[in-house]
């Protein structure tokens, strides 16, 4: 079974992992290769700051909330391990700040300690009204993907530096199954209107006494067009914005004074703080992740696709439970399969 | 009114912050610090510095309150400044954890920190051999960079210093380790303060030992070797952090922190002195709210009569 996985970000190494946990002692041989352009420290996952927090409000996107939780919950158990440092995983409490009241977040039950903000905490923000308190993992693309790429890497996945152009190229070359990680240009190798870049520009600076995440929310600027601050092992990431459609991967000097002057207001201390670079990415937003299997005809044959793109600024959060799920739909294609070679040796 | 002379003893985080607020209050007054340690050879330069108090057996509790609520907001808006990375202040939150259920489960000063409360079961999940504990965001007081801070607040109102040897108390001796973990963002500290791991600025601060009339200055290897082991089984990541230095402090240990003055009969005048030492472990703690009492006291022995000379 030859197993091809497009894109190198966070999900297409995760999902290549899951496959490798559930399957490598159920079928021999299993091979599994990941083609990319960009491996890390240059993908969309390397960019982002790291803080596992769901959006808000999941609006009805129950599953997403369950694969939110599933990742949750499996990065805590690896905190305890040796391993935690090197997979890049850490605890950091913090806050969501809310100029007005809101319903409590679906991550409430998530993460760890939630509770509403007193009102001597809230005098800390002018400007904001409302908020919550938690304690929520940190999980560094920087470092996390390196580890898996190492992790894979140990268990004869193989990596390819390549663009690849379409689904058939890969199935032509023998691909059984193809699974499409390629995050926010899935469009190039499918269309698909409902995939959009959402562009994102951070500002990296060095104030290391700053040891708690600041989120806030604006209903009416949207998710993430609010200043956050979130501190990381190294540095700290101020942002943000969430531009749709914007596919310019240049830093702007207007976003940077505007985040810059927001993220001041936000946190004084930070006028004093030493930046480090400006990074902008394009997260690969749409209406909701779309992990699914699609079987693709190709002349008399077909060929199995397994979709799984379309996370958003939440990749990092959501990334193992998707995995799992990919790895279920795996497992799904090699029951039919097998049913397949059964009643075809049935003549 | 004739200009006063004030001298104060010790450039600690006690010494500076009661010089600062004796200056910065009293026009008449000029101040003099006068002391034999100045930072970074201080013992609050050693300290973490997280605002953590212990409650006291003679001093009535609201007087206690009031000490530590004091330093708490006097902190708590130099963080909220520009000031902030300059003065070494932050706020740093964390847990509180302890291996049997402590008869006081609510302290006085758990009104004065941010959101306390009990963990919940899947936070003590961390800790297996801990039953309890308690959650809550507090502030730290780096005086590596606080005390140069507070001299040049001291020396923008006319602050003097002098460099000379000053008193002892009885120490209690507290080593701990330096090490690099930048990936920590909270504190945990065993409620029987022997065991805490505190993430600062550049470096982590995990210890310590309480060691009574212990005056040794130099490192002790056995005691860096059982820091490394508790802090380890707490925090297993730490295992893998690499330690930058060791260090040891003696903490100016005292029952209760005296705060209180007298008179001294010297060259046929009676002197008012005001004490204020023997905060222990607690001197960043209250450094704020003990120099403000002691300016009160200052200011109560300036303006009434002093008991007549015995003759």
């Amino acid at each position: 079974m030859r197993v091809c996985i497009i894109g190198a970000g966070v999900i297409g190494l995760s999902t290549a992992q899951s496959i490798y946990q559930h399957f490598h002692s159920r079928i021999s041989p299993l091979t599994i290769e990941v083609y990319a352009d960009v491996f890390t420290p240059l993908t969309t996952s390397d960019g982002a700051a790291g803080l596992w927090q769901p959006y808000l409000y999941d609006k009805g996107n129950v599953q997403e909330t369950k694969w939110n939780k599933e990742t949750f919950d499996y990065l805590l158990s690896c905190l305890s391990s040796p391993d935690s440092v090197k997979m890049g995983i850490f605890l950091q409490s913090g806050y969501n700040l809310c100029p007005e009241p809101l319903p409590d977040p679906s991550f409430k039950n998530a993460v760890l300690g939630f509770r509403q903000l007193t009102k001597r905490e809230l005098d800390m923000f002018p400007g904001y009204s409302f908020g919550w308190f938690n304690t929520a993992l940190m999980i560094e693309g920087k470092t996390y993907l390196p580890w898996l790429m190492d992790w894979l890497r140990q268990r004869k996945v193989k990596f390819y530096q390549r663009k690849i152009g379409s689904f058939k190229e890969l199935a032509d070359s023998g691909a059984d199954v193809i699974i499409n990680c390629s995050g926010v240009r899935s469009g190039d190798l499918q269309p698909d209107p409902e995939l959009q870049p959402a562009r994102g520009q951070i500002i990296k600076v060095d104030a290391p006494w700053l040891k708690h995440w600041i989120l806030t929310h604006d209903s009416s600027s949207g998710v993430y067009n609010s200043p956050y601050i979130i501190p990381g092992s190294r540095l700290v990431t101020v942002g943000g914005v969430f531009q749709v459609g914007n596919w310019n991967l240049q830093n702007s000097s207007v976003d940077h004074k505007n985040i810059w002057e927001a993220a001041c207001k936000l946190e004084p201390s930070l006028q004093h703080a030493r930046i480090v670079e400006d990074w902008t990415g394009l997260r690969p937003a749409r209406s909701k992740v779309r992990l699914e299997r699609e079987t693709i005809r190709s002349g008399p044959t077909s060929f199995e696709v397994i979709h799984n793109y379309g996370h958003g600024g939440f990749g990092l959060t959501i990334h193992r439970g998707c995995a799992e799920e990919a790895a279920r739909l795996f497992g799904q294609i090699l029951e039919q399969k097998v049913l397949l070679a059964h009643s075809k040796s049935r003549l | 009114m004739k200009r006063v002379k004030v001298l104060v003893v010790g450039a600690g985080v006690v010494g500076l912050s009661t010089a600062v607020c004796v200056a910065e209050t009293l026009p008449y007054c000029s101040v003099t610090v006068i002391a034999e340690k100045f930072s970074p050879d201080t013992t609050g330069d050693g300290a973490a510095g997280i605002l953590l108090p212990k409650e006291f057996p003679d001093i009535p509790l609201e007087r206690q309150k009031r000490w530590f609520k004091e330093s708490f907001d006097h902190l708590l808006a130099i963080a909220d400044s520009p000031q902030a990375s300059d003065a070494g202040v932050y706020l740093s939150s964390g847990y509180q954890i302890f291996k049997d259920i402590p008869s006081d489960k609510k302290p006085f000063w758990s009104d004065f920190v941010f959101g306390f409360r009990y963990m919940t079961d899947r936070e003590m999940k961390r800790f297996p051999n801990h039953k309890f504990g308690q959650a809550f965001t507090t502030i730290k007081c780096e005086c590596l960079n606080y005390l140069p801070w507070l001299e040049k607040r001291f020396r923008a109102v006319g602050g003097q210093i002098i460099h000379e040897k000053d008193e002892e108390v009885y120490p209690i001796r507290g080593q701990i380790l330096k090490v690099s973990a930048p990936w920590l963002k909270n504190f945990i500290r065993d409620g029987d303060g022997n065991t805490y791991i505190y993430p600062g600025i550049r470096y982590v601060s995990i210890g310590g030992t309480r060691q009574a009339e212990d005056w040794r200055l130099e490192v002790d290897k056995e005691d860096s070797e059982g820091i490394l082991e508790r802090c380890c089984r707490l925090e297993p990541s730490l295992r893998g952090a690499q330690v930058m230095c060791e260090w040891v402090g003696l903490r100016p240990g005292r029952a209760n922190p005296r705060v209180e003055h007298e008179y001294l009969h010297l060259q046929g005048r009676q002197v008012p002195l005001v004490h204020n030492y023997g905060h222990g472990g607690c001197g960043v703690t209250l450094s704020w709210g003990t120099a403000l009492d002691a300016l009160d006291l200052l200011r109560q022995s300036l303006f009434e009569k002093p008991p007549q000379a015995r003759l």
